[in-house]
């Protein structure tokens, strides 16, 4: 039974987000890094975005393709959802400096703009670097929308963090037995 | 006998020549290429005329029984514009799936080009191949792709002098001598095409297996789109069918086999750039054209050549003149009224559109000689905008004028 290389395509997006894997438009290293799992608390979450913003990538829809092929041909098209969780630290100067809260109001909208040109510039997503290859058309993702999911500014007993989410969309062409 | 579900379906194609017009050619089915048409968008019409004998009856609601003629068959399906996945690099021959199958009988031509590597002292407007023009078929009107800053740019050749291609559009940078001269599979417009196509149709119930031979193209639409993967429909048109069973090699009662999709590796509508250039300047736009889509129109009409003898009283398909063969519309945003100018001065315009910049996973439209009919100013997305309208003629731009890939007003490159 064959099945879309979803490790595959996760850990080229965590390269491209952390380790400045890519072709062109690529994310400096350092500028992200992982340790975002799902349902980790505030105060965790902004404890680790003050040494650098966390950001991390999961697949939230697959689907058919409107252009996929005949079940019974030797692969398939799937159209698949990717969403970019990006977290921000706040502190105190936040509360304080009007600058320095629209510092990083600017960067949490900004990150828009960098996952967009490195997710979406062909190639980018081809294969991971121990060459395991994601079968994304085109080695690419298609910005979808940013949202500002929140800014909790930090105060007594109440962790300071800015958290966005980014939609992209793809493709996936994957193999099927034949027989 | 079973009750089947109706999207679960195969489809094969192969060629026919006119010698074989229309005949049973199942006992090649082996060689049958699978077609990967877009699941749910094939439909098939098995006809046969109805003659009524008109017989003269005696009671009010009597009728005479009617003579069963000859059969026709209309075939409807999209499939996605694809590349074939293979990068036809230095000693590598461009490949053909089932699209190329398909184009080259429609649209009449097909030239497979083989790579090489680049030699001597490369220009962006002048490149040598380190094989002779023959053996790599470096013909005006074929493309070729270079690697530059890891993107491919895929030109088509204006001229060429011995293994010197000479592109119609300047590359970006010059190539260094041993990178790879890329070939292409090139569909063209011929004048006078003789072939065509014949399908196997299979769905999934053993008996539901049909032969449909002596095809060719009724219409053909193209949808290109930013960020979709470009794809065709097509609308084919018959002679003749028979049922699967019926077929000298059996398409009945045995399961549905499993489709191979070969040399077909879709793409998105993104990469590459559209150039809308004047006839005739090489120099390389500082950028490319800002389209949302493109509006491609193909207007091939064939009809029959009548003949008593013939399949279904058809001798084979004829393709007749039906100008423009080409039209293409975009809309861009409003910068300057430079297109205006050129309406009104009648400038020859070329369109090349390419969609993919990797080897292998490229395609290059071109309209490589238009004169713009129509230009409107419109809303583009909420910004100002003017919609282009193009019809396209033979190719000015290439030095040979006798064949038909050199004049061809509409060429589709597989990279």
């Amino acid at each position: 039974m064959s099945a879309a290389p979803g490790e595959a395509i996760l850990d080229c997006l965590r390269e491209v987000l952390e380790e400045a894997a890519g072709n062109l438009r690529t994310i400096p290293a350092g500028t992200y890094d992982g340790e975002l799992y799902e349902d980790l608390d505030d105060g965790t979450k902004s404890k680790r975005a003050l040494t650098a913003p966390r950001a991390e990538a999961t697949i939230t829809r697959a689907e058919p393709h409107p252009s996929t092929y005949p079940v019974t041909g030797s692969k398939r098209l799937e159209a698949i959802g990717v969403e970019v969780r990006v977290v921000r630290h706040l502190g105190p100067k936040e509360m304080t400096s009007d600058a320095a809260r629209s510092l990083a109001k600017g960067l949490a909208y900004a990150d828009a703009g960098v996952l967009a040109e490195a997710l979406q510039y062909p190639g980018n997503l081809t294969q991971t670097s121990g060459a395991v290859a994601t079968g994304l058309v085109s080695g690419m993702l298609y910005w979808v929308r940013s949202d500002l999911v929140r800014v909790q500014l930090g105060g007594d007993d109440r962790p300071g963090l800015i958290e966005t989410i980014h939609e992209f969309r793809g493709t996936v062409n994957v193999a099927q037995a034949t027989s | 006998m079973s009750i089947e579900v109706q999207n679960v379906q195969r489809l094969r194609v192969f060629q026919e020549s006119s010698a074989n017009f229309g005949t049973d050619l199942t006992g090649s089915l082996g060689s049958f290429v699978d077609v990967p048409f877009i699941e749910g968008s094939l439909s098939v019409m098995l006809e046969q005329e109805m003659l009524n004998t008109e017989r003269v009856v005696q009671q009010i609601d009597d009728l005479p029984l009617w003579l069963v003629g000859r059969k026709s068959w209309s075939l409807s399906f999209g499939m996605n514009l694809a590349p074939t996945g293979t990068a036809a690099d230095d000693g590598v021959a461009a490949v053909v799936g089932a699209l190329g199958t398909i184009l080259e009988v429609i649209m009449g031509g097909e030239t497979l080009s083989t790579g090489a590597a680049v030699t001597g002292t490369p220009s962006t407007t002048s490149v040598e191949a380190d094989a002779s023009a023959a053996s790599i078929s470096m013909d005006e009107g074929a493309a070729f792709g270079l690697l530059l800053g890891g993107v491919l740019e895929a030109r088509e050749a204006e001229s060429h002098s011995g293994a010197v291609f000479a592109p119609k559009l300047a590359f970006s940078s010059a190539p260094s001598t041993s990178d790879d001269f890329y070939a292409a599979a090139n569909y063209y417009l011929a004048s006078n095409p003789t072939g065509s196509l014949q399908f196997a149709v299979e769905g999934l119930e053993q008996d539901d297996r049909w032969l449909l031979m002596g095809g060719q193209l009724d219409s053909i639409s193209f949808a290109i789109t930013l960020g979709q993967i470009p794809r065709i429909t097509l609308n084919l048109k018959g002679a003749t069918w028979l049922h699967g069973d019926e077929a000298s090699s059996s398409l009945a009662g045995s399961a549905l086999g499993i489709a191979s999709y070969v040399n077909d590796d879709p793409i998105y509508t993104t990469g590459g750039r559209f150039d809308f250039v004047d006839v005739g300047t090489t120099t390389l736009p500082s950028e490319g054209l800002c389209v949302n889509a493109l509006e491609l129109n193909l207007n091939l009409s064939y009809t029959e050549i009548p003949c008593a003898s013939g399949v279904s009283n058809i001798k084979r398909w004829k393709r007749t003149r039906s100008t423009p063969v080409v039209t293409y519309a975009f809309t861009t945003f409003y910068e300057d009224h430079g297109y205006w100018d050129d309406w009104d001065a009648q400038t020859s315009k070329a369109l090349f559109a390419q969609i993919g910049q990797t080897a292998g996973e490229t395609l290059l439209l071109s309209v490589p000689t238009g004169q713009i009919t129509n230009i409107q100013r419109v809303d583009y997305e909420g910004m100002a905008g003017q919609r282009v309208e193009v019809q396209g003629r033979n190719d000015d731009d290439t030095n040979d004028v006798t064949t038909d890939l050199a004049l061809s007003p509409f060429r589709i490159h597989l990279l």
